[in-house]
């Protein structure tokens, strides 16, 4: 192989580890079971702030994120 | 147990959004994107990933589940909350 190949291979294994990195594991690395769940204080569509503190010795706290609103949920 | 939607939408997109889809739970509105990024669920599309966060009593995460399926709003969540031990109150 010519330098110029290997210099388009070397960019192909670097553009693929890149990818790899940006689409995986965003939350799960950040993120994980036993980590404290950061505080929030979010509008809620009922008007009011909803914050974690809140529930915080009080109860569990399910939040279901969905990508955008009209689209199915 | 308290159970929350949330979306990168405006407040005013999620109250349309709650009543068009007769929901009976919040939809939180983050359209700063901070908790949404604090939590890492942000998209490479800049919306939130459809993931359910499992948050304990004690405020740590119990589990996240990253495999919704687009029909189900809410997913399993009382299949899993059983799983996880967390009373359903």
């Amino acid at each position: 192989m010519r330098i110029g190949e290997w210099l388009k291979v070397g960019v192909e294994v670097a553009r693929s580890v890149a990818a790899s990195v940006v689409s995986g594991a965003p939350a799960m690395g950040r993120l994980a079971v036993g980590d404290a769940a950061p505080d929030f204080a979010l509008a809620g569509s009922d008007g009011k702030i909803h914050t974690l503190a809140e529930h915080r010795g009080q109860r569990a706290v399910v939040v279901a994120w969905f990508p955008k609103a009209f689209t199915g949920g | 147990m308290a159970y929350f939607a949330a979306s990168v939408d405006t407040p005013e997109d999620n109250t349309r959004f709650a009543a068009q889809v007769g929901a009976d739970y919040p939809i939180l509105a983050d359209p700063t994107k901070e908790t949404a990024r604090a939590y890492g669920v942000l998209g490479r599309a800049g919306v939130a990933n459809r993931w359910i966060f499992y948050i304990g009593v004690d405020g740590t995460i119990l589990h996240v589940e990253t495999s919704v399926p687009t029909a189900s709003v809410g997913g399993d969540v009382a299949g899993q909350l059983s799983a996880l031990g967390v009373a359903k109150r």
